[in-house]
């Protein structure tokens, strides 16, 4: 006779949470690759926080680190309250293509199923890309899971130089790019980033309609609080 | 042949926990030689906040209209593959029109069944199911799944849509939403068909909703209708509270062989 438990592998939602930060040279500049590995650290605690408020949903986070060529810093989709961030190290060219050649090679219908909730992608970068990245970024537009609407992305500009033509066409939309100009701001918006975004995209509700409709993003955080100390990159 | 109905709905752990209603509907209904099975999801965003209802019109509509045609077809029968091609375009055109006409009779408007921005407040997936003595004919807008368990092969009529990816669904309420249906006919054959809404699966290439439809038939079986169906309230349930938190929904036809 068959004693199958009707519930024995019910799982909850996965949420597919990725940082994609830049390690160029010109992020070892005014501690700026520093102030990104403080903000990432520092923002997890406000993320498992809310993670625990959302009992039906997977939080697992990954990083992608880019500069000479692009590998996994974290390949193991991880939940968030075993995730640790190693602190990265800034030397090389921004080699954004090769990130999106990994994106594209792991956000896959076959290695993530279809059911997941819009994985988030959160691009961390201060300069202008110097590989073949346009091209990458189509292919990647082009798999299941990298088409127009169906993932949350978010990019931050860190300082002056960062090319926001290209963060803009990662995210598709001028709306979803945000500056850091200081490390103060680069943490309130890592901290947005990470907890109101892995909280939107795991809300539940249905979108309707064709993946071409885009996805709405909650307003980011306000502009920096007490930042005088901190110096403008 | 003896045959078994039920459809139910149970609010989901998340709506629970917030304070939302059930936004899903599901219902059941059979004449001689026939039975129609129904569901629907409201979609529950903001911008439907009117879908609860929506999708409890989407069951009433898709009852009345499926036992018209499953009459029709018990009264007439014809091959699988003749009644798929007659009714693949026909049949969800009719569905949405019916639609419309029902949430308009809702809310006294005067616009009737042709398509307009009011309809989205109630937007809603629908799936129904006809079961005649000779076939099955399932449709489908927007996610959630229809399996059946034939002898040992569970039964898939209806494909995969591709398009329903990231919590993405399809909707009555949308502007030609019959374009987006899912049709499927073949023949019928005895065992257990199921019917549910995406807080139960999305879709139904899911093992776990496999899982489920083995167990269930195992229960069936082993305990019987009445006791099977007193237990389904309190699985769909913590099925939702271990899962997505989604409402759920099931409805079923069981056939013993």
């Amino acid at each position: 006779m068959d004693t199958l438990d009707p519930l024995g592998s019910v799982a909850r939602n996965k949420l597919h949470f990725i940082w994609l930060a830049d390690c160029s040279g010109s992020m070892a500049a005014k501690g700026k690759i520093q102030a990104l590995n403080n903000a990432i650290a520092e923002c997890l605690p406000a993320v498992r926080e809310a993670n625990a408020k959302n009992p039906y949903a997977q939080l697992l986070m990954r990083a992608i680190r880019f500069s000479d060529g692009a590998s996994w810093h974290i390949g193991q989709p991880t939940p968030v309250d075993s995730f640790a961030w190693p602190e990265l190290s800034a030397a090389g060219m921004t080699d954004l293509g090769a990130a999106m050649r990994l994106l594209a090679g792991e956000l896959t219908p076959e290695k993530m199923g279809r059911r997941a909730l819009p994985p988030v992608l959160v691009l961390l970068s201060d300069g202008a890309p110097t590989d073949d990245w346009d091209l990458e970024l189509e292919r990647f537009n082009q798999t299941g899971w990298g088409r127009p609407g169906r993932t949350v992305r978010v990019a931050v500009a860190i300082g002056r130089d960062a090319s926001k033509d290209a963060l803009t066409q990662f995210t598709g939309n001028p709306d979803a790019v945000f500056e850091a100009d200081n490390a103060q701001r680069l943490t309130d918006l890592i901290q947005w980033a990470s907890v109101t975004l892995s909280t939107y995209a795991s809300s539940g509700a249905s979108r309707v309609g064709p993946t071409e409709g885009g996805i709405v993003l909650p307003p980011p955080p306000p502009m920096p609080r007490g930042a005088e100390d901190d110096e403008t990159w | 042949m003896s045959r078994h109905l039920c459809a139910l709905s149970v609010p989901g752990a998340l709506h629970l926990a917030r304070g939302q209603p059930c936004q899903d509907a599901a219902g059941a209904r059979s004449g001689e030689g026939w039975a129609v099975l129904v569901v629907a999801d409201g979609h529950g965003a903001p911008q439907h906040p009117r879908s609860a209802e929506g999708a409890a019109l989407a069951v009433e509509v898709g009852r009345q209209l499926l036992a018209e045609l499953a009459e029709e077809l018990t009264q007439s029968p014809d091959t699988p593959d003749a009644v798929e091609r007659r009714l693949r375009a026909h049949l969800p055109r009719r569905l949405c029109w019916s639609w419309n006409q029902a949430v308009r009779r809702h809310t006294r408007h005067p616009r009737g069944g042709a398509w307009g921005e009011d309809l989205s407040l109630f937007g809603t997936t629908f799936i129904g199911a006809v079961f005649t003595p000779e076939l099955a004919l399932t449709v489908q807008i927007g996610d959630g799944a229809v399996m059946g368990l034939v002898g040992e092969t569970p039964a898939r009529p209806l494909p995969e849509d591709p398009e329903l990816m990231a919590g993405r669904t399809w909707s009555l309420a949308l502007p030609e939403a019959w374009r987006n249906a899912r049709l499927g006919c073949q023949p019928r054959a005895p065992g257990l068909w199921m019917l549910c809404t995406d807080g139960v699966s999305h879709g139904a290439d899911d093992p776990d909703l496999e899982r489920l439809s083995r167990a269930l038939r195992a229960d069936l079986t082993q305990k019987g209708w009445e006791a099977t169906v007193r237990s389904l309230p309190g699985l769909l349930a913590e099925w939702s509270r271990r899962g997505n938190g989604d409402d759920a929904s099931l409805a079923l036809m069981w056939e013993p062989a």
